[in-house]
């Protein structure tokens, strides 16, 4: 019983230091990350400018926005909304 | 317009009307009383519901309330008129793919695939239930199960708005999707409902305008689950015992009355495009349609009915 746990721990030990330098072999001779020398141009879109908050006032009179309110015919319902879509 | 909203019978309440608000909230609170007591009547996930003890009566006469006993009349009636596409008594295939509990309730914890849910078991026909009217009492034959789930919940709407209509000049009550309405609010021609995208809830595809009566929609993209691998809804068709295969997502039943409205749209969703022009037909009733397809269109038969697309 004894001879078998000596034999057992000298075989954990062997496998563990051999899985150990296998490992490192492997790393060691193993293809190396490429490391990029020069940054590749990237191609951007180019945006329009976004409209000022000005332009969406109707204060300032310059004609190039819009707006947006309420049609003035329009009645407003005080109906609460009725949906109907199974339940 | 005033509005009072609560939960019941699983679903969203909305109760609305118009008048003065002290003689508003008195009928608001008879309304919910009533549908409150009406779901604790027809509930088939309580053991102490009337509908329960029925179903435990099976082989028995039973005698029931005035209530449930309109409601099985109804029931029976629209099961001949529907030529048994609705039909109480698949209960037992619900249960067996699942539909085992309330909706939220399943909708925590879905449940678990069993061997039986595999076969779909022989039931008595729902034919086969005999109505004693003049001593209210009801003989369910043995092996028999009633889910009074739908009908139930468009008698209720409809019995509530005539109770809050006591109290107003016009009124809605709208029990998820399932509306009945009374009069017209003070200004409108009629009442505008707005029809929700079954595959996007919380968007509508369309509004319609509708006079007093009645409004109600069944979808099978609404009360849906796993059980193990298959994909559940809870609109069985009676004739397979299985979730119907159905190439419509919803139907829209615009009717005189909540029930009526409930039971065609369900039987026309079941039958799908082919077999609807059938059931409309036979029913011999008056009724107007609208069925959203997989593609989000919309077809039926609108005899008059105004609408249009939100979109």
């Amino acid at each position: 019983m004894k001879i078998i746990k000596v034999v057992l721990h000298y075989w954990f030990a062997i496998i563990s230091v051999f899985s150990f330098l296998v490992g490192w072999g492997m790393l060691a001779h193993s293809l190396k990350p490429v490391q990029p020398t020069q940054a590749s141009p990237v191609n951007t879109a180019s945006l329009p400018a976004l409209p000022t908050i000005q332009a969406f006032n109707g204060s300032s009179g310059n004609g190039g926005g819009q707006n947006f309110s309420a049609p003035s015919n329009q009645s407003v319902s005080n109906l609460p909304i009725l949906r109907s879509g199974g339940s | 317009m005033e509005t009072f909203h609560f939960r019941a019978m699983n679903t969203d309440i909305l109760l609305a009307a118009q008048g003065s608000p002290a003689r508003l909230a008195e009928g608001f609170e008879v309304a919910q009383q009533f549908i409150e007591a009406s779901e604790s009547r027809f509930t088939r996930f309580s053991g102490q519901s009337e509908l329960s003890e029925l179903n435990r009566s099976a082989g028995k006469s039973f005698q029931a309330s005035p209530d449930l006993f309109s409601v099985l009349a109804l029931a029976q009636r629209f099961f001949h008129q529907t030529r048994g596409l609705f039909d109480p008594s698949i209960l037992p295939d619900l249960r067996r793919i699942g539909y085992d509990r309330s909706m939220d309730l399943l909708r925590q914890q879905p449940p678990v695939p069993l061997f039986e849910s595999l076969m779909a078991g022989e039931r008595p026909s729902f034919s086969e239930m005999d109505l004693d009217e003049a001593r209210s009492m009801v003989l369910l034959p043995p092996g028999m199960t009633l889910d009074l789930g739908g009908i139930a919940k468009g008698w209720i709407a409809e019995q509530a708005a005539g109770l809050l209509s006591e109290f107003s000049s016009a009124c809605a009550v709208n029990a998820g999707g399932d509306m009945f309405l009374v009069g017209l609010p003070d200004g409108e021609e009629q009442w505008p409902v707005a029809i929700e995208d079954p595959l996007h809830p919380e968007l509508d595809l369309t509004i319609i305008k509708v006079d007093s009566g009645a409004v109600a929609t069944s979808a099978v993209t609404k009360r849906v689950w796993k059980q193990g691998e298959k994909q559940r809804h809870h609109l069985i068709d009676p004739r397979t015992g299985e979730p119907a295969a159905t190439d419509w997502l919803s139907v829209t039943v615009i009717a005189s009355h909540a029930y009526e409205a409930e039971v065609f749209a369900k039987a026309l969703l079941i039958g799908g495009s082919q077999e609807s022009e059938g059931i409309a037909r036979n029913s011999g009733t008056h009724f107007s349609y609208l069925a959203v397809d997989q593609n989000r269109e919309i077809w039926g038969k609108q005899n008059n009915l105004e609408y249009s697309y939100v979109h």
